[in-house]
């Protein structure tokens, strides 16, 4: 008797898993963005051959009244040429050519116009100025003697990052300072904002079926509450196991299919890291679970709750707006105001430690917040459970929550 | 204290400044059929929901088998709410299952019992639905399940017959009656003042939170006025009231209450006189609806 939680947990998560609406959801999301990225990888693919091979023109006119392309340079279908009227003649009538016309005074002002009709292919078209700047350069070039010099002129510096950690130890920088805060980001949206909507609709749905008071008949309202959320952690975790699962497939496929431009060294990944952004993710979820059976007690039905819900998701996803400011100054003002406010507190502290930016002191203060903010959004979620659940067809007033909370003066 | 056995002591509850329940005790005894009697909002859900912890008790004592209600009572109560429902998305055993494992039932035994309950009420061909996929008369079967499955001592009914087709509603009659005779304590709270008549061993009526009747539905009947006439005729009906009485006729059969100082013997031959063609004539207390509806007065 006394685990009847568990039977509530076990009965709520399978309840879940077992609806098709919960694996369209969990599936839609990983798929969609697999097959916006497949769509948009072949796109790439395919425009970076068209740029390899831009030259889709049967015919392109040069005219350069300074000689400034090298002529052994103009092959087919380069075609020098001194009558630009004739050459305009040709390019209105047909689309699969085009006129580059060099500046009478190209090395003062270094510019060119292109001429072409309005159906000529978007890509060659596209990439024309690049193809022009290259010849330029190569003919500018061609005149230089010292091998060290061509070198430079052809190719780009590459750089390569150190950062010496609190240990003095030297660590290379890359892309992967940016996949811990980003991972640890996503993960919180769909635990907060995903998972915990199931509680929402879980507790909601049980009091407009009327449910619910045949089975706090059974269980005390604290073992339903925390068999919920229980249970429905257990799907939260379904759920990211699963996207976790189709990402990495994702990313296999991608990786084996196109090739990726950003290097990830995954051995440069911070791991210390990690306990921390487990716990706040986890904190988080707790936080807004407790939220959300709190608005789904205390709403008329499923509808009244999701509305009343909104309020709260707004106000914890208002540092998104603020991310710039976040990364460039994690220990400004703004960044350690947020880490404190309950909504907020979550997602501004992930993203600090996330970049390594959470200095001790703060790290432990924002440890004890958050277990202060479960902890109290727990018993005002309770609360407002044992107010609102078998409060039918009409909310309590704010005088009546604060009042059954033993607030003074609303005090009964 | 008897084995299984609810008493009430000097309850009372409040919501905000509404007082739902004012001082209310009362005591139901092992083995009986209880009905608790009131209009709307008279208090019965409210102490109800208290005796089950559902809300907390303002003040008072409300004690099953000499305890406060637990977690530890729920293998021996069965609870039909008013306000009832079930998960729509849900299968019929599944539901079922899910009450009774609850109750402590482990799984095996759980399956096993709601399968009967539910060849019982002729379900079991719709075991696997979904509860949405239901008429409602078979939802009030599942229903009932859920307070039944686990076989209880005590039963806790709130208007069980509300919203019940008549099929249904003799159902329920059947199985309250059968449960009844094998010994369970029932309490059920009702509008159908007919049946409670009937089914009912004690009763106890409250208006606005306060007791106004208690006792066995004789004596109650019997501490309210003199005897009524109890007739069944064929024919023409009585006249509806005069100077000798007052009658609730209901098709062939009537009850007449006499006005004060008159005897039977003159109401029966005002009868004769209207030409009323008599099949029987007995004496009796007033019945429990006329009871009720003289105290809500």
């Amino acid at each position: 008797m006394k685990k009847n939680y568990l039977e509530v947990a076990k009965f709520e998560f399978l309840k879940t898993i077992k609806k098709k609406s919960f694996w369209l959801a969990t599936l839609f999301l990983p798929i969609f963005i697999g097959v916006i990225g497949l769509i948009s990888g072949l796109s790439s693919v395919d425009a970076a051959k068209k740029m390899e091979n831009p030259i889709s023109f049967t015919k392109i006119y040069i005219y350069d009244p300074e000689n400034v392309i090298r002529s052994a340079f103009l092959v087919s279908p380069f075609e020098a040429t001194q009558d630009l009227d004739a050459a305009q003649a040709v390019v209105k009538q047909d689309s699969s050519t085009i006129l580059v016309k060099l500046s009478a005074n190209y090395y003062q002002d270094l510019t060119f116009d292109l001429y072409y009709r309005k159906d000529a292919d978007f890509i060659g078209t596209a990439s024309m100025p690049t193809v022009i700047n290259a010849l330029v350069k190569q003919s500018a070039i061609a005149d230089i003697q010292n091998p060290g010099v061509i070198n430079i002129l052809n190719g780009t510096s590459t750089t390569t990052s150190y950062t010496y950690d609190d240990n003095g130890k030297l660590v290379k920088e890359g892309f992967e300072k940016y996949l811990l805060p980003i991972a640890s980001l996503v993960i919180f949206f769909m635990a907060v904002f995903i998972s915990s909507s199931f509680l929402l609709q879980s507790v909601s749905a049980e009091k407009e079926n009327r449910m619910i008071e045949t089975i706090l008949s059974i269980v005390d309202k604290k073992s339903l509450m925390f068999g919920k959320m229980i249970g429905l952690m257990g799907v939260m975790f379904v759920q990211l196991s699963t996207w976790l699962v189709l990402g990495l497939g994702i990313y296999k496929v991608v990786m084996g299919k196109f090739s990726l431009p950003i290097p990830i060294d995954f051995t440069n990944i911070d791991l210390s890291l990690l306990p921390l952004n487990i716990f706040l993710i986890l904190m988080g979820f707790l936080f807004f679970a407790a939220i959300m059976t709190g608005t789904g007690a205390v709403g008329t039905g499923a509808e009244d709750s999701r509305n009343l819900s909104s309020i709260f998701i707004i106000l914890s996803i208002f540092p998104i707006y603020l991310m710039q400011l976040l990364i460039t100054d994690p220990n400004g003002t703004i960044a350690t105001v947020l880490s404190y406010f309950p909504f907020t507190s979550f997602m501004v502290l992930l993203i600090r430690n996330s970049f390594g930016a959470l200095p001790l002191p703060e790290l432990i203060l924002g440890i004890f917040t958050s277990v202060v903010y479960v902890v109290a959004a727990m018993y005002i979620a309770m609360k407002l459970f044992e107010l609102g659940c078998l409060m039918y067809n009409r909310r309590p007033s704010l005088k009546e929550v604060l009042g059954y909370m033993n607030i003074k003066p609303f005090k009964k | 204290m008897a084995k299984y056995s609810i008493k009430i002591d000097h309850f009372s509850k409040s919501f905000g400044e509404v007082k739902a329940v004012k001082d209310l005790s009362f005591e139901v005894n092992d083995g009986e059929v209880f009905a608790f009697l009131g209009t709307n909002g008279s208090g019965k859900t409210t102490t109800i929901r208290c005796l089950l912890k559902i809300y907390q008790a303002d003040e008072g004592n409300l004690l099953i088998n000499g305890k406060e209600y637990s977690e530890e009572l729920n293998q021996i109560i069965g609870y039909l709410p008013e306000e009832r429902g079930l998960y729509r998305d849900v299968s019929v055993i599944d539901i079922l299952t899910y009450t009774a494992r609850l109750r402590g039932i482990d799984s095996d035994d759980a399956m096993k019992r709601s399968l009967a309950y539910l060849d019982m009420v002729g379900l079991i061909l719709h075991k696997d639905k979904q509860i949405s996929q239901l008429s409602s008369g078979m939802q009030q079967k599942v229903q009932l399940g859920t307070a039944l499955i686990h076989n209880p001592e005590i039963l806790i009914l709130d208007e069980p017959f509300k919203g019940l087709d008549p099929i249904n509603r003799q159902l329920f009659v059947d199985i309250l009656k059968e449960k009844g005779k094998k010994g369970a304590t029932i309490l059920y709270s009702t509008h159908v003042i007919d049946e409670a008549q009937k089914m009912a061993d004690r009763l106890l009526i409250i208006k606005d939170g306060n007791r106004l009747e208690y006792g066995s539905v004789n004596e109650v009947r019997a501490r309210h006025g003199s005897k009524s006439i109890f007739i069944e005729f064929s024919g023409k009906a009585p006249v509806e009231k005069n100077e000798l009485y007052s009658v609730i006729i209901t098709n062939k059969t009537a009850e007449i209450i006499p006005n004060k100082d008159i005897t039977e013997e003159k109401i029966l031959e005002n009868l004769l006189k209207q030409g009323v063609k008599l099949v029987s004539f007995r004496l009796d207390y007033p019945s429990l609806n006329q009871v009720f509806v003289d105290i809500m007065k």
